[in-house]
């Protein structure tokens, strides 16, 4: 079934000053309309090389590597010229980030930033709105991510709003754009516990009312597992597990998801230690094997024959020998 | 509030101020009084030896500032904090002790110089003390062998290491002055979810073999769970509950604390709970009691006046749907 965003054999490589390093191989992932896809990983896995890549805001000293597309509603973003990318970027895709302070200009005004929102859609609508529209609609669309005081807000400064307010006024942009994909890059990591529940709450309302897919990427499962429809665990640029986010939270299958459930602290030091995962990751592990084979508790020699295949079990697939003993080519 | 043993460290009645805004050349001729916030207002809190108290909150709580007053970073304001019996000082006060309290800061890239090799860093805190070149090595290796760590790390640069060994690191730099009570702010928060369980081990094996005081400083509820002995909740710079694990994190009183809990997102993938509101500022705080504009139980009474700690049930909580009835 082919999604809104089909992504085949996506593999991207950072050059730095000694080495290359190979950030994301080989991943292919789809999203669907209406659908929650949350990327799960630690840092190095490659979540959010997989978010820039498929909105074309990979820094310079990336690669990517040849044979990968990226099919937005069947059209290969990776062979778009600039202008057509930016079009995309503004009408198709939405990208919000971690850093909040970052992505907003810190010179303008909120209103202007969010009625050049509404701009872009309006052109492509070929829509025409007077300035009063405009600024009614910025009004209403605070509103609607609940900035209480919204014509009060509107004529600040984003230096002058919390970080939480400043991540509802991004969401804000990306519904007055009304993009058909959402990706968005940690959006809360930086926010307290009160205010990330608020957001995530927000995100869900958003996404039921305009039917927008959402990539969403987090290292903290249990946000994932509030939000999403879909779960990718990354690990080493790879996807390890892919599936139902129901069943692969009740029912991890791939050694790492297993153990990343396992290590969130769910009792009292006098119970025992918690079960961690041994070792950390680190980019010499990753090459023509599993790479989570030396953190691995269940790691054989077979582990380090190739690296394992997407094995499809039930409706999750897992990379790993214990479900099929298959290597990639 | 510990029964067993003898308090370790004692906080009492502490408070920090800070200024805020400029002061001119107007308000200066005029001794008008400079604005000021309290990051923590009249805070007390004692801790067992051997045991661990968290100190649970969001940012601009008041306990990253707590945390730096009990090791002696800041200057107190009011309120006295002494550990063992002695009064501790403002480091640099004369007299005050030095090695026995130690903190371990929250994002270790930060907390070491990335230029100086992971030996002299973790060796800062003896390097006054007068000894000999292989007496400090041989401490620092003891240290490195404590966390974890091999000696082979010392001649590496602090750049070098991973998040996790950045941790282990800034953890033995603690631990090498043979520390009494360490105060550690959110020592996870800045490393991965997988490296995270392991670090939590660590400390918990480092505490039942050097006795250590902890006071752990954290907004995670699952941390605070497995750490605790005992947790005192704060927002804006006051404690409003302060107990047993057993009942703050199972049967939380205060509707804050309530918040807290059923904000944390769960692995279940039940939908978080959100309260209204951003909390107000410190500069511009309520009248009465400071969660009032965000409460769902908000009373008439809560709006005139702070309500205080009073015990309740093997618990201290602010709030008055606890007053006598």
């Amino acid at each position: 079934m082919a999604g809104i965003l089909d992504v085949e054999n996506l593999s991207v490589d950072y050059a730095t000053p000694s080495s290359v390093v190979h950030a994301l191989r080989n991943v292919s992932l789809t999203v669907n309309e209406g659908e929650v896809l949350s990327l799960v990983g630690e840092s190095g896995s490659g979540k959010s090389t997989f978010a820039l890549a498929v909105s074309r805001l990979l820094p310079p000293n990336a690669t990517l590597l040849k044979g990968g597309r990226v099919l937005f509603r069947g059209e290969d973003l990776m062979r778009l010229k600039k202008p057509q990318i930016r079009q995309v970027r503004g009408t198709g895709i939405f990208m919000i980030f971690q850093n909040v302070f970052l992505s907003l200009n810190p010179l303008m005004k909120i209103k202007r930033q969010v009625t050049e929102a509404i701009n872009v859609r309006s052109k492509r609508a070929a829509e025409k709105l007077d300035k009063r529209q405009e600024e009614s609609e910025v009004a209403s669309i605070l509103k609607s991510v609940r900035i209480g005081d919204a014509e009060d807000v509107m004529e600040r400064y984003p230096h002058q709003l919390s970080g939480g307010q400043n991540q509802r006024i991004m969401l804000a942009m990306a519904l007055a754009e009304k993009p058909s994909l959402l990706i968005a890059d940690e959006p809360t990591t930086a926010l307290d516990v009160t205010t990330q529940a608020q957001v995530l709450l927000l995100l869900k309302e958003i996404r039921e009312k305009s039917k927008m897919s959402i990539i969403y990427v987090t290292h903290d499962l249990a946000v994932a597992a509030s939000i999403s429809d879909r779960i990718a665990v990354l690990y080493g640029g790879m996807v390890q597990e892919v599936g139902p986010a129901r069943q692969i939270l009740s029912d991890p299958k791939h050694p790492y998801t297993v153990g990343l459930i396992k290590s969130i602290p769910s009792k009292a030091k006098n119970e025992g230690p918690l079960e961690a995962i041994k070792g950390a990751f680190s980019w010499d592990d990753v090459g023509e094997v599993c790479a989570f084979a030396p953190r691995c508790p269940l790691a054989r020699e077979a582990c380090s024959k190739g690296i394992p295949t997407l094995n499809q079990l039930d409706k999750t697939q897992i990379r790993c020998i214990n479900f099929g003993e298959r290597y990639e080519q | 509030m510990s029964s067993n043993s003898k308090p370790s460290l004692q906080i009492e009645n502490v408070v920090k101020k800070f200024y805020v805004g400029e002061q001119g050349i107007w308000e200066r001729l005029r001794r008008e009084k400079r604005r000021h916030i309290k990051a923590v207002n009249d805070v007390s809190l004692v801790v067992a030896k051997g045991e661990t108290l968290v100190v649970l909150g969001e940012s601009g709580c008041g306990k990253t500032t707590l945390g730096r007053l009990i090791v002696g970073l800041e200057k107190l304001d009011g309120g006295r904090i002494s550990y063992e019996g002695k009064e501790v000082k403002y480091v640099r006060d004369r007299g005050a002790v030095r090695g026995r309290l130690q903190m371990v800061f929250q994002d270790p890239s930060s907390s070491l110089n990335p230029y100086l090799s992971v030996s002299t860093c973790i060796a800062e805190p003896i390097s006054k003390m007068g000894l000999g070149k292989q007496e400090v090595a041989a401490k620092v290796s003891d240290a490195l062998k404590l966390v974890g760590m091999e000696s082979l790390f010392m001649a590496r640069r602090t750049s070098d290491l991973s998040g996790g060994q950045k941790q282990r690191a800034a953890i033995a730099r603690a631990l090498i002055s043979d520390p009494s009570v360490i105060v550690l702010d959110e020592p996870t928060s800045s490393i991965d979810v997988s490296i995270q369980a392991q670090i939590l081990n660590l400390l918990v094996e480092l505490q039942s073999l050097r006795d250590l005081t902890y006071v752990l400083i954290t907004h995670d509820p699952n941390v605070a769970k497995f750490m605790a002995d005992e947790i005192a909740v704060m927002y804006l710079g006051k404690i409003v509950e302060y107990g047993l694990p057993g009942d703050v994190l199972k049967n939380p009183k205060h509707p804050y604390t309530q918040a807290l809990l059923a904000s944390a997102p769960k692995l279940d993938g039940s939908s978080p709970e959100a309260i209204g509101g951003e909390p107000p500022s410190l500069i511009n705080l309520p009248k009465g009691c400071r969660f009032e504009p965000r409460c769902p139980h908000a009373m008439p009474k809560c709006r005139e006046r702070e309500p205080s700690l009073i015990s309740r049930d093997n618990e201290l909580v602010a709030c008055y749907l606890y007053e006598d009835s």
